[in-house]
């Protein structure tokens, strides 16, 4: 009795329903029989998970300080004129003080420098008027 | 039977059917775990070797214990896509998925692209790992596109395929 050829693909073949698409047509049964040592979970599956979310978290953070940081650079560029004012109120004063000592001092110049006292006082209360007018809007 | 009822992928669908796994799962940050989802979808992910023939098996949907099984051998982000893969056949072709006609999928997927329902399931599967609501949360952020596949847990390849399909780029 003649026996039946070997088939050409071999084992294979036996994994395959269609003989037109040899290459990527299985059969699901014989895939099935083909698994071995299956388990539930996969180690590095879960550890690409982890990088992932880590880089979420991570993300998430930077996103979040540059939103702070954002906030306070606003903040800053909103009261920058403030501080500005505030320095001149400062100045002002100052300028008013200086001056009236030079008056005391130099009192035949004491015209000329209460004069300049009362420039600095002016823009003083001027910057004052400017941080209080901001303050109540 | 079932091979003539679909001509051309159907890519609306697996997007609107991601989409909706997505909202009905709440998953509102990435990565999208698609373990998870089997998981409350009942399905079991098993990761196990293929041996012989079936050693360049990516992975499969077995309707006999609805569970899906993927070759440990693989790569993380390449697991995960089969197993988003799988999803989407079972979401989009389960009687399909559940009939003789169904085919696994081979690591060796150039025959298989042309088959619709393989398309429509990897358009399901990138849909799902990688939607577009929470690409556009990153997109603008000067992220890398290899940073965001490691986001997305996906592979550097799939990334770039969906920059370039969603954003031109």
């Amino acid at each position: 009795m003649a026996s039946e050829p070997p088939s050409p693909g071999g084992e294979r073949d036996i994994a395959l329903t269609s003989v037109t698409d040899r290459v990527i047509i299985t059969d699901r049964d014989a895939a099935r029989h083909a698994t071995a040592g299956k388990e539930g979970a996969d180690p590095e599956l879960t550890r690409n998970f982890g990088q992932a979310v880590h880089l979420q978290h991570q993300l998430d953070d930077k996103k979040e300080t540059n939103r702070y940081k954002e906030v306070r650079y606003d903040k800053l560029i909103e009261l920058s004129p403030v501080i500005i004012a505030a320095f001149v109120v400062i100045l002002g004063f100052a300028v008013f003080i200086g001056c009236m000592f030079a008056a005391l001092g130099h009192e035949t110049q004491a015209e000329y420098w209460a004069k300049q006292g009362e420039r600095g006082i002016g823009t003083a209360v001027a910057a004052l008027a400017y941080i209080f007018g901001k303050s109540t809007k | 039977m079932f091979g003539n009822t679909l001509d051309r992928p159907d890519y609306r669908r697996a997007e609107r059917e991601a989409e909706r796994l997505l909202r009905d799962m709440d998953v509102t940050v990435p990565p999208v775990n698609p373990i998870t989802i089997a998981a409350e979808l009942g399905v079991k992910v098993w990761f196990a070797n293929f041996t012989g023939t079936s050693s360049n098996v990516s992975g499969f949907y077995d309707c006999k214990d609805n569970s899906i099984y993927v070759n440990k051998d693989e790569y993380p982000p390449r697991q995960t896509f089969t197993i988003a893969h799988e999803l989407g056949h079972k979401m989009l072709h389960e009687e399909w998925a559940n009939s003789g006609e169904y085919k696994v999928l081979w690591r060796d997927v150039a025959g298989q692209e042309q088959d619709a329902k393989e398309v429509e399931a990897n358009a399901f599967a990138a849909n799902l790992l990688m939607p577009k609501f929470l690409m556009d949360r990153y997109i603008d952020r000067g992220i890398s596109p290899s940073q965001m596949a490691t986001l997305f847990a996906v592979s550097l390849p799939a990334m770039r395929n969906r920059l370039s399909k969603l954003y031109g780029l």
